[in-house]
């Protein structure tokens, strides 16, 4: 589904990812680690596109992304769902809003998109708070809302950036099992993580970056 | 465009409205200008449509020519194609018509004896050939006629009223060309400032996947309201300022009725601050990059 050939991205002379060769099949969920400054995020943005490689290749379900034209990106992000380190959720918009409006890019009719906002919202556990504004959430609601957002026009993939940052382990492993469950109807995921809780015993595979470069693979 | 692209659109000049209205105000400023502009430049037009119609040419014939003589000079110059209408004066009609303009003062022309004033035609020309340059020819072409002593119009009048014309269409035109560019100019910094503001709004539409189309949408929906807003106001105003307030003046200064306010030109309005909101956002919100 995702595979990395060679991979290198230098921001301003410091390299932020290495030469980075990995696959991630369809339907895995699979776990990138390794400290603050590993390459993780950079990993993330070059599968979403957010950023363009230096050197390698990068295939996305089949398709080279990595010197794609700028009028095709955004087919490719419709296709990810992710769920963004610093959120971005729009603060004008209701938390129905926010999530309707990754249904709404993909030009889905209304009907369908209230139908569907609303089974998300309920799927994590906010259907309550379908009206209330982010800055009225707590950090893991909010945290909860991005999921929703990522998920509910069915992506193929979803990419979540330290999903569970400064939750607490009762709300991160709330979340964990949101991630499984959309990975168990088929959605591949790729999680970067720096917190071990996350991956222990989960028998996935785990892609360790260290400056840059992966340092190796382990299962949890 | 969706219903969310319009409701987007709304909540966004609801947000900013204060900004927004000062534009909306600015573009309806300057249509309203711009409508004043245009109307002077179209009555202008309008008195230079009906001048060559005023206009006409004296041939004062020499005294002692033959009825023979006149008449087929009468015809000679009636078969020129420069010529709509000609009307022959007698010496007789010519006295009566300026006794009659002396009224009053007609007491200043007894004690002549001999009618003093000539016998002329009075040559009216088709509307093409009212030009400086053809009817010098043409006056030259008379004057050299046997049985012609002189021959009257008014160059002087002619030659300037055409350069006034024109130069007011020229200063008329350039006026509103620069007031429609800072219309546009309005439209156009309004909705640059507006996108960006939203520039952290639009990096997440565009991460989220959204096509240029998309985030440009409601951009374009306010850009238009806007202009559409501020046309509606100079419409407003064009309405009672020339339908109303001048009408009323009218009948206490008569010249103001002769003042023509087409009603297409101020209907229009809002459809031309639509189109140059459209445009001025367009061109503000250029390429966006994913």
């Amino acid at each position: 589904m995702i595979h990395f050939e060679g991979v290198s991205k230098v921001y301003e002379g410091q390299t932020a990812l290495a030469n980075a060769t990995f696959s991630v099949e369809r339907g895995e969920m699979l776990f990138i680690t390794g400290p603050s400054g590993a390459g993780k995020s950079t990993l993330l943005k070059l599968i979403y596109h957010a950023v363009a490689p230096e050197e390698g290749s990068i295939t996305i379900n089949g398709q080279r992304t990595d010197s794609m034209r700028a009028r095709h990106i955004p087919a490719l992000r419709r296709n990810i769902g992710v769920v963004f380190q610093d959120f971005r959720l729009l603060s004008g918009r209701t938390i129905y809003e926010n999530v309707a409006l990754a249904m709404r890019i993909r030009d889905a009719a209304e009907a369908q998109v209230k139908a569907q906002v609303m089974e998300t919202l309920k799927m994590v556990g906010l259907r309550h708070k379908a009206d209330a504004y982010p800055d009225a959430l707590s950090g893991g609601e909010q945290q909860r809302v991005v999921i929703a957002r990522a998920i509910v026009a069915d992506p193929i993939i979803v990419l979540a950036d330290e999903p569970t940052g400064n939750l607490d382990p009762v709300t991160a492993a709330g979340i964990m099992r949101i991630f499984k469950d959309i990975n168990s109807r088929g959605t591949t995921i790729v999680i970067a993580t720096h917190n071990k809780d996350l991956y222990a015993n989960t028998g996935r595979r785990v892609l360790r970056l260290d400056s840059g470069a992966i340092a190796g693979e382990d299962r949890g | 465009m969706t219903p969310y692209h319009f409701k987007s659109a709304l909540a966004g000049l609801w947000k900013e409205k204060w900004i927004n209205l000062l534009s909306t105000l600015s573009i309806a400023v300057g249509l309203f200008i711009t409508t004043v502009g245009l109307l002077v430049v179209y009555n202008v037009n309008s008195i230079a449509q009906k001048l060559p119609d005023k206009f006409s040419i004296t041939v004062y014939l020499k005294d002692g020519i033959s009825q023979a003589d006149t008449q087929r000079l009468q015809n000679t110059i009636r078969s020129n194609e420069y010529v709509r209408k000609i009307s022959y004066i007698s010496k007789e009609d010519a006295l009566r018509d300026l006794k009659d303009s002396l009224k009053d003062s007609a007491y200043v022309l007894e004690g002549i004896d001999n009618n003093p004033l000539p016998a002329s035609f009075s040559i009216k020309l088709r509307k093409d050939y009212v030009d400086p340059a053809k009817v010098k020819r043409f006056a030259g072409q008379i004057k050299a006629m046997r049985g012609v002593d002189d021959i009257q119009y008014g160059e002087q009048f002619l030659s300037s009223i055409q350069s006034i014309m024109s130069g007011a269409r020229l200063a008329g035109l350039l006026f509103l060309g620069a007031l429609l560019v800072g219309v546009l100019f309005v439209c156009y910094s309004t909705v640059k400032i507006l996108f960006y503001r939203k520039a952290d709004e639009v990096e997440t539409l565009k991460l989220l996947g959204a096509t240029g189309w998309f985030i440009r949408m409601p951009f374009l929906l306010e850009g238009s309201l806007m202009g559409f807003f501020g046309g509606l106001a100079a419409f407003l105003a064009g309405y009672g300022v020339f339908d109303v307030f001048l009408a009323g003046f009218s009948s206490s200064v008569p010249a103001i009725g002769y003042f023509l306010v087409p009603s297409a030109l101020l209907l229009s309005l809002p459809a031309a601050g639509l189109f140059i909101g459209f445009s001025g956002a367009l061109i503000a919100l250029g390429r966006i990059r994913s």
